[in-house]
């Protein structure tokens, strides 16, 4: 039990040192584009079709439910709602967990065993600030980015699955889609996406470049990295959305 | 003659251990300039340990490291850069960075570590690529090349900031021989052309009798012979007998 | 690294774009970006409006409810602050009506302002506008269906219980007969059950209590009395309706029980021919003889009226038959408006032409203080003309601009004209305040082609109903009844 909190603890401090150095030189903010190069514009794929896919499967369940009660109009509106809300964000914060947690877990973990860090230090790098600070500042700004790539794809996914069975214009299921939104409707939940990234980025980072044991860890890294950052994803999201409820009461709905 | 003035490299009485595990206790030795050092022992004896100290990525827990004139244990990381432009480091499996290219991994202790322009640091690389025989492989990806190949683009690494020591972690581990003397080869003119020093982790004897003017060996985590092949060859203790004797 | 450039350009700037794109689109529905005029209004029942809920004038939609304070007391009402476009602004006026409306069966609530009339001046920005109190969506679903079942049972009970009724009075009618048929005969033992005079009074007074119930309601009927309104408004009618139905039936079961009676006895007689009791037989029957003759004798003795039993039963049975054919008459008429006239549209108010002035003074319909008033006074109204009273030409001037300006509920509404006449002879008073009454209705009735049955008058002399903050007056007041 013990252990958890130690662990817990050196994740905290690692993520503090992190946002301390951030803003010590030098910037390294050639690293911050290649990461975010591989961060965000690598993950534009997977996220706009998931999205898409979702949306589209969304809007055919909302729909036969919504029918029932002659509420097709709500279709757009909840499908909105839906994915800026909830759906975009955490399924966003999932994916990219998935594919960029454990490159970032076994990516620094191979680096570790490779004596690739060494060889950083010895040409006096601060390989903290080289390797781990870009990642972080990457998966932070990258996260909203792709949360809105993700929605929108999942709105026009919507919107087709909708106009395939309805005709529906695209300026109308556009105006019915924000019917009901409020501004931290829009910003809260999207910018909420940032939290996840800098856990993404530091659980990731963490485990990769603290892991030291040759190439049975790097494995492993990538594992618990995926492992650790969607689990805390899903729990911050909670505290999150309190939170949000708690600054913007007009959000809830 | 261990005050550091005078040696490229000197340790005076060091030990170091990783928790309950002793690794160096009390090492002292010294390399001149342009002095070649093949440090010879079995795996675990902590010949790794000794180059990482001398670039100071670990610290001892007792005695001094000399680099030249500089007493390193205790220096400021900005005084340590300035220390490290002088020596360089070839890893075991290289370490070059896989997210760079063969031209990017040279690069960027040219650019990181001096004040080079561009233009200056591309005339050095291309030199240096042509010397270990890689002039064509500029854009390749580490991962691309062969393990004789990364090992001398490690070199070459090791070799762009024309340090005065120079550093080598079991050159020859996973090569061929024909590959590992063409290795040594390279690290011989290195040494002849520019008088560097060399300090070499081995546990080839057959390279460490061709590349060394001097031998130390290790054995658990202690100094036990100092001196020439053939002086090894002659020592006291058995185990460096038998370790270059085989 | 260019490639690599490139995808972080497309990366960043597409996400920017959305970002922009979304907050574009938000912001559209909140209106951020144009002008706004906001107003204020007031509701005791906010039905579920918040903070953010749209604004529709004319039923477009216009801007959104920007804060609700909240009231301290019971007495004091929520305080909406909302703000429209402000292209729409000059849709508002200070008549403007501000309602809360749903959206649909699982819509939201919004705020609907209802365009000012065109005479009204344009309301100036953060004025109070006058608010309706919301209908809840619930209670108008409630309100509809009960209002659909109680037509429906209405139109059962009503046809049902009409026909018992008739049923009912035609046995009554035919019993009756058979009793005064046997009446008149002398028939000793039809005559005993006439001895018991508690079941002759029950008889009698159950008939005619059902007679003058079916003329009262037939009376209404034939006035006109908006019939649907009337009963499912009136809930004592309707019990009366049954109660009288009820009677009626409990009258026919009487009579039937005792004709029966009467019946048995005749056969029982019949049947005991029994020699050693004839003469006791005899006896008894001469008894019976002379009690019939006594009752027959008390029965023709004429009733405090000055009637004989015998008119006042066949006056009963006339009655009753007229009421019978009447209430045929009248339930045909009634089913006739449930159909094809605007039920809901007549629902809850009435001809005014027969209320007395002590009915019109207690009934809150026409007191209630929510009805829109219009005073004018009689001097400036009328002139003296050939005939008495007649309205003068600023008289006219000034009915003419009191309904203009009260728009389209005197057309909906109904109206009641109180006439008042303030003299000196108390006994002119009833007569001139009704007269001043009817020379204002004609003339509103061409003028404004509006419907006779919607048009009441009452004189009441010059006392206006209580809790009118005058005293006495002298003029014409002009009530637009609040259909509710």
């Amino acid at each position: 039990m013990s252990n958890v909190f130690e662990i817990a603890g050196d994740v905290s401090v690692f993520g503090f040192r992190a946002v301390t150095s951030l803003f010590r030189r030098p910037f390294e903010g050639e690293q911050i584009q290649r990461q975010l190069a591989e961060i965000g514009s690598k993950s534009l794929p997977l996220v706009i079709a998931s999205g898409f896919a979702l949306g589209a499967v969304l809007t055919l369940h909302t729909r036969s439910t919504l029918v029932t009660f002659g509420a097709t109009a709500w279709i757009p509106t909840v499908q909105a709602l839906a994915f800026f809300l909830e759906i975009g964000p955490l399924v966003t914060g999932l994916l990219v967990a998935g594919r960029v947690g454990s490159g970032i877990g076994a990516v620094l973990s191979n680096m570790r065993a490779t004596e690739q860090i060494d060889a950083i230090e010895s040409l006096s790098i601060d390989s903290f600030k080289f390797l781990v600070v870009p990642r972080i500042v990457a998966c932070t700004l990258a996260l909203p980015l792709l949360t809105l790539f993700l929605d929108f794809s999942g709105l026009l996914g919507g919107f087709l699955s909708e106009y395939a069975s309805s005709r529906l214009s695209f300026r109308l299921y556009i105006s019915r889609s924000f019917a009901s939104f409020e501004w931290s409707n829009f910003y809260a939940p999207t910018l909420k996406t940032a939290v996840f990234g800098f856990i993404i980025g530091t659980i990731s980072s963490f485990l990769g470049y603290k892991t030291n044991e040759g190439a049975q860890g790097v494995g492993r890294a990538a594992t618990t990295s995926v492992v650790a950052s969607s689990l805390l994803i899903i729990l911050v999201d909670v505290f999150l959305i309190k939170f949000i409820f708690f600054i913007f009461p007009e959000s809830a709905l | 003659m261990i005050n550091g003035r005078g040696s490229a490299v000197a340790f005076d009485h060091v030990s170091k251990s990783f928790g309950t595990k002793q690794v160096l206790h009390d090492v002292s030795f010294d390399v001149r300039a342009g002095e070649a050092l093949c440090v010879l022992g079995r795996s675990g004896t902590g010949k790794s340990v000794t180059l990482k100290l001398i670039v100071s990525l670990i610290k001892p827990d007792q005695g001094k490291i000399w680099v030249e004139q500089d007493e390193i244990t205790h220096l400021a990381e900005s005084e340590l850069s300035r220390v490290r432009r002088k020596m360089g480091f070839l890893f075991q499996d290289a370490a070059l960075f896989d997210s760079l290219t063969l031209y990017e991994n040279l690069a960027l202790p040219l650019l990181r570590l001096t004040g080079k322009s561009q233009e200056e640091a591309d005339l050095i690389i291309d030199k240096v690529l042509h010397q270990v025989g890689l002039a064509g492989d500029k854009k390749t990806m580490p991962s691309e090349l062969s393990g004789g190949m990364r090992k001398r683009a490690g070199l070459a690494r090791a070799l762009v900031l024309e340090p005065k020591i120079l550093l080598a972690d079991e050159p020859s581990s996973g090569l061929d021989r024909i590959t590992s003397s063409e290795i040594d080869d390279l690290l011989l003119m290195q040494k002849q052309e520019h008088n560097t020093a060399l300090i070499v982790v081995t546990h080839d004897v057959r390279g460490a009798k061709r590349l060394g003017d001097r031998i130390v060996v290790l054995d658990k985590g202690r100094l036990i012979a100092d001196g020439s092949f053939g002086q090894i060859e002659h020592s006291d203790s058995e185990v460096a007998r038998n370790l270059v004797t085989e | 690294m260019e490639n690599r450039n490139a995808s972080i350009g497309l990366f960043v700037i597409g996400g920017l774009l959305l970002f922009g794109i979304g907050m574009f689109v938000v912001g559209d529905r909140h209106q951020a970006f144009a002008h706004h005029t906001e107003y204020y209004s007031e509701f005791v029942n906010l039905a579920g409006l918040a903070k953010g809920a749209k604004v529709r004038v004319a039923g477009m939609d216009a801007g959104q409810v920007l804060a609700i304070a909240v009231p301290n007391s019971p007495s004091s009402r929520f305080r909406v602050k909302w703000r429209i476009d402000a292209r729409l602004r000059g849709l508002v006026r200070s008549d403007s009506i501000v309602t809360i409306g749903t959206e649909g069966i699982v819509g939201g609530t919004y705020l609907s302002v209802r365009p000012g009339s065109a005479q009204a001046v344009e309301a100036e920005a953060l004025a109070s506008i006058p608010s309706q109190e919301p209908t809840e969506l619930a209670d108008l679903l409630a309100r509809g269906n009960g209002l659909l079942g109680d037509a429906d049972g209405m139109l059962k009970t009503v046809g049902g219980k009409l026909s018992v009724a008739l049923d009912g009075i035609t046995t009554t009618v035919s019993n009756a007969n058979d009793v005064v048929v046997n009446l008149k005969r002398g028939h000793g033992t039809a005559g005993m059950l006439l001895s018991d005079d508690e079941l002759a009074n029950h008889i009698r007074r159950t008939v005619t209590t059902a007679t003058t119930d079916v003329q009262d309601i037939v009376a209404d009927l034939k006035a006109g009395r908006g019939p649907a309104g009337m009963i499912l408004r009136d809930e004592a009618l309707a019990s009366r309706i049954r109660e009288t139905i009820n009677n009626a039936q409990q009258a026919t079961a009487d009579l039937g029980h005792a004709s029966r009676q009467a019946d048995a006895l005749v056969s029982d007689l019949n049947s005991r021919r029994i020699p050693t009791k004839a003469a006791e037989l005899m006896d008894s029957l001469n008894d019976s003889a002379r009690q019939v003759r006594q009752i027959s004798a008390e029965m023709n003795k004429p009733d405090r009226f000055g009637m004989s039993p015998g008119v006042n039963i066949r006056e009963s049975l006339t009655n009753a038959n007229t009421a019978t054919a009447n209430l045929a008459d009248a339930t045909e008429a009634l089913k006739h408006n449930f159909l094809t006239r605007g039920f809901f549209k007549r629902r809850g108010y009435y001809n005014l032409s027969e209320i007395s002035p002590d009915q019109y003074r207690k009934d809150r319909a026409f007191t209630d203080p929510q009805n829109h008033r219009v005073w004018l006074s009689g001097p400036e109204l009328f002139q003296s003309g050939s005939n008495g009273e007649e309205l003068s030409a600023k008289g006219i001037a000034l009915l003419n601009a009191a309904l203009t300006e009260n728009g389209d509920p005197i057309v909906e509404s109904p109206v009641v004209i109180e006439g008042y006449w303030n003299g000196d002879a108390p006994a002119d008073q009833l007569r001139r305040s009704r007269s001043r009454a009817m020379l204002v209705r004609e003339y509103l009735q061409a003028r404004f082609q509006l419907d006779p049955r919607n048009v009441g008058i009452v004189p009441l002399k010059n006392a206006p109903p209580k809790g009118m903050q005058r005293a006495t007056w002298d003029g014409i007041c002009i009530v637009v009844v609040r259909r509710g």
